[in-house]
């Protein structure tokens, strides 16, 4: 969340810096650091939450392939200047398989009984939730850019971006429920 | 601007179609857990049954087979023992051999009609545990290191069955066997109270503790007998320090 906020900020303070042309300079460097981060948060967690040795390993092998596509896809066809669609959509899918698997984990283990007691059951239903939300807007996110930049600014309404803000508010709800059962427990 | 709209109107139902399958399965998971707890709670009670089912048939067995080395005891050996004294009697040979040998034929009736009753408490079966109970604390009494006192509200136990009366005997036989050898006590108070819905038997003594605390957990062959039998007869028992010193024992059995 610390690291949200900061990035948040920092993307503000970047654009006014640099007032050029959107398609030379813009601050999507950060929100390409941004999403390597969120991943590595992401699978370090539930890396750190599996109990089967060969489901960890399987964890680690979706985490490295993710980043030599990601770094693949910087140097081929989504420079850091250009939205990563791409990778934001690999993200999504291997979130997606990550989090099946902590689900099928909390179904095997008969201890667990009630889920909503369980602060990551919270975290990772927050989780699935931005990332199914969010998988459309940010795979057609470059072509809106497109539009953005050959349309005049004040005509552009960015739609797609309230989207993804009522589901980062979602995620931030789940992020906050997590923590209060965490502390709890 | 219609490849725009095109594109947005996808991306509209994309995301509404997305959040609802996230949310559907979050849903479904949890539903399925709870079948899953309740599937699990259903077998774990089936297995429960069937081990009570164990329990009861392992009691059964011990007791017929108790049952049947007591009879053979009292109807056979001690039979014979008897046959011998009354012969031994008419012999006039030594009057101190024959004096002796009676005496030695009256300990051997004596044991043979001790350990009968040890294995079938035969005033359980012709009167019922309170009248077996009066009788245990009688026998106890004999040992004369501890002073057992017997007291009843209600005698009249027709809603146990044979097999839940003996159990009972037991618990209390063995529990009242363990403050004489283990509790270092004077006075035990064994009490019954009947009712129509429960019956409450509580053994108290002003001792060291029946078994100390540490070996609560032990694998102590007595202590799981009483926990076998009070499983068989549905019951709870319940083990707390006396007021001043002593032990409580309270066994509840709700009809």
């Amino acid at each position: 969340m610390i690291y949200t906020l900061v990035t948040e900020l920092f993307s503000m303070w970047y654009i006014h810096i640099y007032e050029s042309p959107i398609e030379t300079k813009n601050n999507l460097p950060i929100f390409h650091s941004y999403s390597y981060l969120e991943f590595g948060v992401v699978a370090f967690i539930f890396y750190k939450k599996a109990k089967n040795l060969t489901w960890r390993k399987t964890i680690l092998a979706l985490s490295i392939f993710y980043y030599t596509f990601s770094i693949i896809n910087v140097l081929n066809w989504e420079p850091i200047w250009v939205f990563n669609s791409n990778q934001r959509f690999l993200e999504a899918i291997l979130v997606f398989i990550i989090l099946v698997g902590f689900f099928i984990q909390l179904l095997r283990n008969v201890e667990d009984v009630y889920f909503e007691r369980n602060s990551y059951f919270w975290l990772s239903t927050g989780y699935f939730i931005y990332f199914a939300g969010t998988l459309f807007v940010f795979l057609f996110e470059k072509k809106f850019t497109e539009y953005a930049i050959a349309m005049p600014k004040e005509e552009y309404i960015d739609y797609h971006g309230y989207i993804h803000g009522v589901i980062f508010i979602l995620l931030i709800l789940h992020y906050s429920l997590f923590l209060w059962l965490k502390e709890k427990s | 601007m219609a490849e725009r709209e095109e594109l947005e109107f996808v991306l509209y139902i994309g995301t509404f179609t997305m959040v609802m399958v996230a949310l559907g399965l979050i849903s479904f998971i949890m539903v399925y857990q709870r079948k899953i707890i309740a599937k699990q709670r259903l077998i774990n009670e089936i297995e429960l049954q069937n081990q009570k089912k164990l329990v009861a048939a392992e009691i059964n067995t011990k007791e017929r087979e108790q049952k049947r080395i007591a009879q053979e005891l009292h109807d056979d050996i001690g039979a014979s023992l008897t046959a011998i004294r009354f012969m031994t009697q008419q012999i006039d040979d030594s009057q101190k051999i024959k004096s002796e040998l009676m005496s030695a034929l009256g300990v051997a009736a004596g044991k043979v009609r001790r350990i009968s009753n040890d294995l079938l408490p035969h005033v359980l079966e012709e009167l019922g545990l309170c009248d077996a109970l009066i009788f245990l604390t009688s026998e106890m009494n004999k040992a004369g290191k501890v002073n057992f006192t017997f007291e009843s509200n209600q005698c009249d136990l027709s809603r146990l069955e044979k097999g839940e009366e003996l159990s009972i005997y037991r618990i209390v036989q063995e529990l009242g066997s363990n403050i004489l050898k283990y509790a270092d006590a004077t006075e035990v108070l064994i009490e019954l109270k009947g009712s129509k819905t429960s019956l409450v038997i509580s053994i108290s003594d002003d001792g060291n503790g029946i078994i100390p605390i540490k070996d609560e957990r032990s694998e102590s062959l007595g202590l799981k007998n009483i926990e076998s039998r009070i499983q068989y007869v549905n019951g709870e028992i319940d083990r707390r320090q006396g007021k001043e010193k002593g032990t409580v024992v309270t066994i509840t059995k709700v009809y």
